[in-house]
């Protein structure tokens, strides 16, 4: 994709000291980062130090990606005159595709992007991760969400028996 | 100062690298939970570890319906119901349910009659929970055997309606704690009258899109008659009788009536709905048509109905009206859950496998 040399970029620093050079687009794409340039429209160099560099590169990829997809649309409308249904429900469903190959990854990196996207306010983001960490819940008995989770059963014997016992039908070995 | 503490933080970070669900704000791990929308998962999720409980209270449950698989036959204690987030059945047993007729719509509570002491009660198929209702003055050797009450209101008062003979409709309501229904008996013209309580008083339907009786809750004297609405389609193609389901339904303070008409069984796409919405200003009650319930959406069975608002349930659509449709295309009945859109007008086939599933009631799940 071409892009206009004239186009600002805006370097982010993450936690770890690693730099992205990233187009303005882009980065505006994270709401915090907008506000940030609204504010200062001078500033060329934003330290992320909640963000660790592995996690905001993920950010930006994701970004990048919906950027492109969004440009790619904006182009067919003003090519067309006006934006073909099918062609627009392809490009969703293409797009679409792409996050859920873009959430193939394990519940700890799933857990920081969700921090990142609060952090930086990417709502398509933000949403995509807490869905996939609420389906990575869905249809599992505690024990199999512990697992998945990688969290400890701190509940004793007595007290889990005693949940159980309040609403047994949710407890019973799905058919 | 300020910077070397950020420092620090954000090199723990690193160095454990390690960031579990546990490990979420508490804002963010509720944005997690809000999107179970099926009850099973939310109790599960609860029972996962300690930390947990207190974080998610059993008022958050999903507010994503069910419907109650009604028994006809035998009145065992294993009720089962059909869950539009996991698209399962689920059977759940309910040892204070044998025995007992179970009837809604509801949030929560089912309306229990005993059909062998006469006795009612409310359960919460959820938690086992049961709270006695006052014994109904009926005569009850005179009474029809399929003498079946209804859930027309819960809440700080409960409304029951249920025929005594072919034509006559019993109302009562009661206040929770109270020990004493003041009941009401009406002669009707079909079985399928649409009957609800709202703001202290009875209505009903005297015919399908006929006029409405508001009758006075606890002397039974009727207040004042609303004329039929004003049809919005009368030379409506095909269908000279306008014959139908004629729903009243309290939603958000409002008293709607839902007219869905009949005899539509052999296009499976296209269900034909009227909604007026009572009007007291001027002190002339009166329907008035509207094409639009905004956030609400209608959840319907064959006589009575539930009214939600969208609170962004994934997989709910405001401004909608779900129902059940037959369907017979020449090779034999069929049954479909079905999505009315208010503002398009359209009937969408939803992709639920409920061949299994009588007419219903909804019901809200609650764990409380």
């Amino acid at each position: 994709m071409a892009r206009s040399s004239t186009e600002n970029m805006i370097t982010l620093m993450s936690s770890d000291g690693e730099e992205f050079m990233v187009t303005e687009k882009v980065a505006r794409e994270c709401t915090t980062i907008r506000n940030m340039l609204e504010d200062d429209c001078v500033i060329t160099n934003i330290p992320l130090p909640n963000v660790t560099s592995d996690i905001l590169s993920m950010v930006i990829e994701y970004c990048m990606e919906h950027v492109a997809a969004a440009e790619k649309a904006a182009a067919e409308t003003a090519e067309k005159g006006s934006s073909s249904a099918p062609a627009a429900a392809k490009a969703n469903k293409d797009l679409e595709e792409w996050d859920k190959a873009f959430m193939n990854v394990d519940v700890y990196t799933l857990c920081d992007l969700i921090l990142a996207a609060n952090y930086l306010n990417v709502s398509g983001l933000l949403d995509l991760t807490i869905q996939t960490a609420a389906n990575l819940i869905k249809g599992k008995s505690p024990e199999q969400i512990r697992k998945t989770f990688h969290i400890q059963n701190d509940l004793s014997l007595e007290e889990e028996e005693k949940i159980r016992s309040q609403t047994p039908w949710a407890f019973e070995k799905s058919e | 100062m300020e910077g070397s503490v950020h420092k620090l933080d954000s090199d723990c970070r690193i160095a454990m690298a390690k960031t579990s669900l546990n490990d979420l704000p508490h804002d963010l791990f509720f944005l997690v939970i809000t999107n179970l929308l099926d009850v099973f998962d939310f109790v599960r999720v609860r029972a996962t570890c300690k930390r947990w409980r207190p974080l998610i209270s059993p008022s958050d449950s999903p507010r994503l319906p069910w419907i109650f698989n009604r028994r006809l036959i035998s009145f065992s204690a294993n009720l089962e119901f059909y869950s539009l987030a996991s698209g399962k059945f689920h059977t759940i047993h309910v040892p204070k349910a044998s025995d007992k007729f179970l009837a809604g719509p509801s949030h929560g509570y089912l309306l229990a009659f005993d059909t062998r002491c006469f006795t009612l009660s409310l359960i919460n198929p959820f938690t086992c929970n049961e709270i006695p209702l006052p014994p109904l003055e009926l005569k009850w050797s005179t009474l029809s055997s399929y003498f079946r009450p209804e859930l027309i209101c819960t809440g700080e008062v409960v409304a029951i309606s249920g025929f005594t003979s072919q034509k006559f409709l019993i109302l009562a309501s009661c206040r929770l704690g109270e020990n004493k229904w003041m009941a009401v008996e009406r002669q009707v013209r079909t079985n399928f009258v649409g009957r609800s309580y709202y703001k202290g008083m009875f209505f009903v339907n005297e015919s399908e899109m006929g006029a409405t009786t508001a009758i006075d809750s606890t002397t039974g004297v009727a207040m004042f008659s609303v004329p039929a609405p004003v049809r919005q389609h009368s030379n409506l193609e095909g269908s000279p009788e306008l014959r139908g389901f004629d729903y009243l339904v309290e939603s958000s303070g409002e008293l709607l009536r839902v007219f869905r008409l009949w005899g539509d069984y052999k296009i499976l796409k296209n269900a034909y709905f009227e909604i007026y919405r009572l009007d007291c200003a001027d002190g002339e009650p009166r329907w008035v048509n509207v094409n639009s319930i905004g956030d609400r959406m209608l959840f319907l069975d064959s006589v009575h109905g539930l009214s939600l608002m969208n609170t962004g349930v994934q997989g709910l659509k405001r401004n909608s009206i779900y129902f059940m449709k037959l369907f017979n295309g020449g090779n034999g009945w069929s049954k479909f859950l079905c999505r009315y859109d208010i503002i398009e007008t359209r009937t969408e086939v939803l992709p639920f496998d409920i061949q299994k599933l009588g007419d219903g009631p909804w019901i809200v799940p609650s764990l409380q």
